[in-house]
């Protein structure tokens, strides 16, 4: 009986020992779906239209990185959201907008669909880098990420008019039990900042303001608040 | 003795004849914090009926920000009690608004509202929603001071905490009440609280927790609840 009472504890203190091994483990890897609202810009759209270019990994792209410092694996999917963001961003600023895969209008491309006039421009839109810092790294109390996107202006024959990279910053407080949940929040308000930047910005930049000439519009670029 | 029993003559020694009647007072009577308000105005102009007002953190790009937390609190009081104020939520406010409440993009004060109001669309969902008021909240709680020491400790013939330490808060926080009707600024609300957090090991951690961030949350928004209405509580 005594015997049995050992074994008994013996067999309690490992299966509690490999329990509170496991959630040390598996609090070192962290996963994280970015999703959040997408709003709809308030602005007045530009009466251009364009061919928006993005490359294929756009709207899959993954983050992964191993923090040191014991910070854990991170693997964060950004992809989705901020194509949706950016989908619903440049059908605000533009006029028209058609996803396109290449450029050029000419009567053998595929991309342009049959009867649709020839867009003004395109737009190549590509993230460049997504990067964050937790508050263990940083020794602030929150977290922090940033995003920085390359828009890439060109003509109807496809001839570069412009390159603007862009970054966008946004920061959450984390609470100790939610660091997936502030890094979300400081992801979702790193695009939304790239996304007020370029619906605020791009249209005043020069050589964005001499293309809109060219194609016969009339802009006037009110100083930026 | 087992540890069980070792805990138990332990809790009675601290608790003494009296039971826990001390430790229940020590803990009501720590909870403390002084709090200060004040207040400048501007114009006389209050809510009326159907109108609602916003309350939007100030957020920066260095490394203090104004808590989500603390602007919650704020909603919650605000929202509640004899005569609640109707609040449209910051979130919603800045995806009807975007992108010109971001952090980058908000204004930075009541002379650029004449201006972010010429944009197309700003106005008619400004009046869409009734908001008359938005009250930009900066500030943050800092700890000013800390010490003492405590260890905590567990063995197979018992465990427990030893000790006493101590942190010394200041919450400073700042209301400005801008008027979207008269495109202006209606006044100011300041609120500062300071309290010291006391952490005895008595055997069992007790905490005695003066929340100055808290007093400061109730004081402000006691104030703007009378700033906004014109009627107390």
């Amino acid at each position: 009986m005594k015997r049995f009472k050992i074994n008994r504890v013996k067999w309690s203190l490992r299966a509690f020992s490999v329990t509170v091994l496991c959630a040390l483990l598996a609090s070192c890897t962290h996963t994280l779906t970015v999703s959040g609202r997408i709003p709809t810009p308030l602005i007045e759209p530009l009466p251009v239209s364009i061919g928006l270019i993005r490359p294929p990994e756009f709207s899959t792209h993954i983050h992964r990185e191993k923090l040191p410092r014991g910070g854990g694996d991170w693997t964060i999917e950004l992809g989705a959201l901020q194509n949706a963001f950016f989908e619903n961003l440049f059908d605000t600023v533009f006029q028209g907008v058609q996803p396109v895969d290449t450029l050029g209008c000419r009567a053998e491309d595929k991309s342009i669909a049959v009867g649709v006039r020839c867009p003004d421009g395109f737009v190549r839109l590509s993230l460049l880098e997504y990067a964050f810092l937790p508050p263990e790294l940083s020794g602030l109390k929150f977290f922090s990420a940033s995003t920085k996107y390359q828009l890439e202006l060109m003509n109807a024959d496809g001839a570069v008019l412009d390159t603007w990279v862009v970054v966008g910053y946004g920061k959450n407080e984390g609470g100790g039990f939610q660091p997936t949940d502030a890094l979300n929040a400081a992801s979702v308000e790193a695009i939304r900042d790239a996304g007020a930047r370029v619906a605020l910005e791009w249209p005043k930049r020069r050589n964005v303001q001499t293309w809109l000439d060219s194609v016969g519009v009339k802009n006037d670029p009110k100083p930026i608040m | 003795m087992s540890w069980k029993a070792g805990l138990r003559v332990a809790a009675r020694r601290v608790t003494g004849a009296f039971g826990l009647v001390p430790v229940v007072l020590l803990l009501l009577l720590g909870g403390c914090a002084t709090t200060r308000v004040e207040q400048s105005r501007q114009t006389n102009a209050v809510l009326g009926t159907g109108e609602a007002m916003v309350i939007l953190g100030r957020a920066t790009y260095n490394d203090r920000e104004t808590e989500e937390s603390f602007t919650d609190c704020l909603a919650d009081i605000l929202s509640q009690g004899s005569n609640p104020i109707r609040l449209v939520s910051e979130d919603q406010f800045k995806d009807d608004l975007y992108p010109w409440f971001e952090a980058r993009t908000a204004p930075t004060n009541a002379n650029d509202l004449g201006r972010l109001f010429a944009e197309a669309g700003v106005q008619a969902q400004i009046d869409q929603s009734s908001i008359r008021y938005l009250a930009w909240i900066e500030g943050d709680t800092v700890t000013v001071d800390k010490g003492g020491s405590m260890s905590c400790a567990v063995s197979t013939f018992g465990g427990g905490c030893f000790g006493m330490s101590y942190w010394e808060q200041d919450a400073s926080y700042e209301a400005s009440i801008w008027d979207l009707k008269n495109l202006s600024a209606s006044g100011q609300i300041s609120a500062d609280s300071n309290g010291t957090s006391y952490l005895a090991g008595l055997v069992l951690p007790i905490p005695i927790l003066a929340r100055p961030g808290n007093a400061a949350c109730k004081g402000l928004a006691a104030q703007l609840r009378v700033f906004i209405t014109g009627v107390d509580d």
